[in-house]
């Protein structure tokens, strides 16, 4: 039981840190993004891992979503560094 | 003659009632029922394609994106995800309670009733958008902005729904099945949220 109040103040903690370096007018910057979707990735992370229990689960299920998350990461951060080069090549 | 241990959690004695449980191969190691984690799968499938959709949208668009943006309200999107990440820890610690044979109702009430109050903040900030003009019609951002929250809300009245039914139906699978789905509607929006919300 204590390792899922840990948990649930892990990502009250993060949620703080996303809100603060997300608050404010103008871009964030390569590393305000990095940084909030750093958060959101370890959020997530910590909800499959402790509140879905995937610690029960065979290892290759946890390294999986691992592995999709942090495409969607890699993904995601470069359309919003890269934007300008992204959006003029689709256009 | 051999002896057979006695079963010394819930869900060993479970499992011992309900004779064998189903083969269901690479899945049968996921908590609660692999049928909802196919499911779990489909909808992070889903969603993860709506949030690069919605990320290569702003990069055509940027201008539109961040002025429309700033007119969301931040702080209100947090106390949602504190709201949401509150609830899936309790439904958690009802899962536990339960599989060591505690009470575990109050837990599962009071997750359901900041389910309750995610949707009653919601309902508020779609009042304020839809009073101050901000529809589905004023322009991309905000046509994506109430797609994939709205999307995302049905999950959430959905998610209570089903957290009501394996409360009364409380078997361990059951109640860890109600949890996946649950923690997957968590799981979603701490992803949503930095996205539509916060990253310009």
């Amino acid at each position: 039981m204590a390792i899922l109040t840990r948990t649930w103040m892990v990502l009250m903690l993060l949620t703080a840190v996303s809100m603060w370096a997300g608050h404010g007018t103008g871009g964030l910057g390569p590393l305000g993004v990095g940084l909030v979707l750093a958060a959101a990735n370890l959020k997530a992370d910590r909800i499959l891992t402790q509140y879905l229990d995937l610690r029960r689960a065979d290892g290759g299920w946890r390294a999986g979503f691992r592995v999709l998350l942090t495409l969607l990461w890699v993904a995601l951060f470069g359309i919003y560094v890269l934007y300008p080069m992204i959006g003029a090549a689709l256009r | 003659m051999t002896e057979t241990a006695a079963p010394t959690t819930v869900v060993a004695a479970e499992e011992a009632a309900d004779g064998e449980a189903a083969d269901w191969g690479p899945l049968s190691s996921l908590p609660g029922n692999p049928m909802m984690w196919i499911l779990i799968l489909g909808e992070l499938a889903a969603f993860g394609a709506m949030f690069i959709g919605f990320a290569v949208a702003r990069a055509l668009d940027p201008a539109t994106f961040d002025a429309s943006q700033g007119q969301l309200d931040r702080l209100l999107g947090g106390v949602n995800t504190m709201v949401l990440v509150t609830s899936g820890w309790l439904v958690a610690v009802a899962v536990r309670r339960r599989g060591s044979g505690r009470s575990h109702r109050v837990a599962m009430l009071g997750a359901m009733a900041l389910g309750g109050l995610f949707l009653a903040i919601k309902a508020v900030e779609y009042g304020d958008k839809i009073g101050r003009g901000l529809t589905l019609e004023t322009n991309s951002f905000f046509q994506l902005y109430y797609l994939l929250t709205g999307f995302h809300a049905m999950h959430v009245a959905a998610g209570i729904v089903i957290l009501g039914i394996v409360t009364w139906w409380d078997s361990l699978e059951n109640l860890e099945t109600g949890a996946a789905f649950w923690h997957m509607v968590d799981l979603i929006w701490v992803l949503l949220y930095p996205i539509v919300y916060l990253l310009r």
